[in-house]
């Protein structure tokens, strides 16, 4: 049964996921490059990660507030103290409040470029991004001291991608083929980093998926599905790298439309991924994985 | 592109409907004909919390129902307190497990009048 709470709550959440990839990977894309980017370009992409920043944590607290409604398939349970409880209590719990911290003091460091900003930034796109490794299989799955580093490097170089796609698209709309030294030093990066999205994935993605048939399930089918988009997205990155890169670095200005439009598939693309990501994974969960309550949250049998 | 987001949303929620299940059995079972139960019987194969279960016959109409124990186990016993007349009824659900993630499902069953 799929109630109105669902589609709701659910929504929030795949908002969440992508404003906070947003957020923590322009943060993080600015500690890394901002000494190679234009001051202007470095405050406009500033500017899109506090937005996004903001447009994550209102979306996560109202996103936890709602949760309670979400168990109960019922608005009126939103502030049911039981469920408030059981949530407070779960994994699911601590992980949403380790997310809502991060993505505050994310959000007040991007007001500036000091340098105390840049560290707190990390330290808050960091918390932000170590939330997804506080619930669902990387808490309960035996091997999860395994799944946590691997889920941890899958997530923080996806959101440098997503992030650092913001700024290459301001960077190379406003100063042309003066962006290319930027683009260039990045795509050098990207080569090195990226495939690591897709190892991790595949080494996770071989834990849960245990046999052909299981790739049959809706999880199975969100493996294949992201696997597929990755390979797109590669294809994209490699028409930046190999042809459009090279002909901005010499000048041609012919070559910033066309960069601008692999950016921008790109970052639909991984928005695209990160939102069916959202609802499979509030959906369904690896069938061999449904979660349990620890011992001291059982109660006796009602009968 | 719009047309894709929209057919693979439509998907994904028509899977949702019959998304796969923790209940392992239920009394009244599933599509079975029985006489007017007194309880509906929950079974699941691992400790949830009970969130919702209705009853309702074949007009939709909602039959009450004693409140879901705010329990975690792995069976659940809910008191009908009306007696239920022959018919078609339909029995839905929704559990939470540890790490929150939430469950549903429903299933039918017939009063039939007894011998």
């Amino acid at each position: 049964m799929f109630f109105l709470t669902d589609a709701l709550v659910i929504g929030l959440r795949a908002v969440v996921f992508v404003a906070l990839f947003q957020a923590a990977g322009a943060a993080l894309f600015l500690a890394l490059y901002e000494p190679q980017t234009a001051p202007a370009i470095a405050e406009r992409l500033r500017l899109v990660a506090r937005i996004a920043a903001l447009v994550a944590l209102i979306a996560a607290v109202v996103h936890y507030v709602l949760t309670p409604a979400r168990m109960a398939g019922d608005f009126g349970s939103t502030f049911d103290p039981s469920l408030e409880s059981l949530l407070l209590r779960s994994s699911s719990g601590t992980a949403h409040i380790v997310r809502v911290v991060g993505l505050a003091i994310l959000l007040l460091s991007l007001d500036r470029a000091r340098r105390i900003n840049m560290w707190a930034g990390c330290i808050g796109a960091g918390l932000a991004l170590f939330s997804f490794a506080l619930m669902g299989h990387t808490v309960i799955h035996p091997l999860r001291l395994l799944l946590a580093p691997l889920l941890l490097v899958h997530v923080v170089v996806a959101s440098v991608w997503l992030g650092a796609l913001a700024g290459l698209y301001i960077a190379a709309r406003d100063t042309g083929t003066a962006s290319a030294p930027l683009v260039a030093r990045f795509s050098s990066h990207a080569t090195s980093a990226v495939p690591g999205i897709f190892v991790c994935g595949v080494v996770m993605s071989a834990v849960f998926i245990r046999s052909f048939a299981a790739l049959a399930t809706p999880y199975g089918a969100m493996v294949l599905g992201k696997s597929l988009g990755f390979a797109v997205l590669m294809a994209l990155a490699a028409q930046n790298k190999w042809r459009l890169g090279p002909r901005l670095s010499a000048g041609d200005a012919s070559a910033v439309p066309a960069l601008l439009r692999t950016v921008r598939a790109e970052w639909v693309l991984i928005a695209v991924v990160l939102v069916a990501t959202a609802v499979v994974t509030s959906l369904y969960a690896p069938e061999h994985l449904e979660g349990s309550f620890a011992p001291e949250h059982r109660d006796a049998p009602s009968h | 592109m719009k047309r894709l987001l929209g057919l693979a949303l439509g998907l994904l929620l028509a899977a949702a409907a019959s998304a796969h299940t923790a209940l392992t059995e239920s009394s009244p079972a599933a599509d079975a004909s029985v006489p007017a139960p007194k309880a509906i019987f929950l079974t699941f194969g691992g400790d949830v919390r009970l969130t919702v279960v209705s009853l309702t016959d074949a007009a939709g109409a909602a039959k009450h129902l004693d409140a879901v124990p705010e329990v975690i186990g792995s069976k659940f016993r809910i008191v009908v307190q009306e007696p239920l007349a022959p018919g078609a009824y339909k029995v839905v659900w929704r559990a939470v497990g540890g790490d929150t993630h939430i469950v549903s499902g429903e299933f039918g069953f017939t009063v039939v009048a007894a011998p």
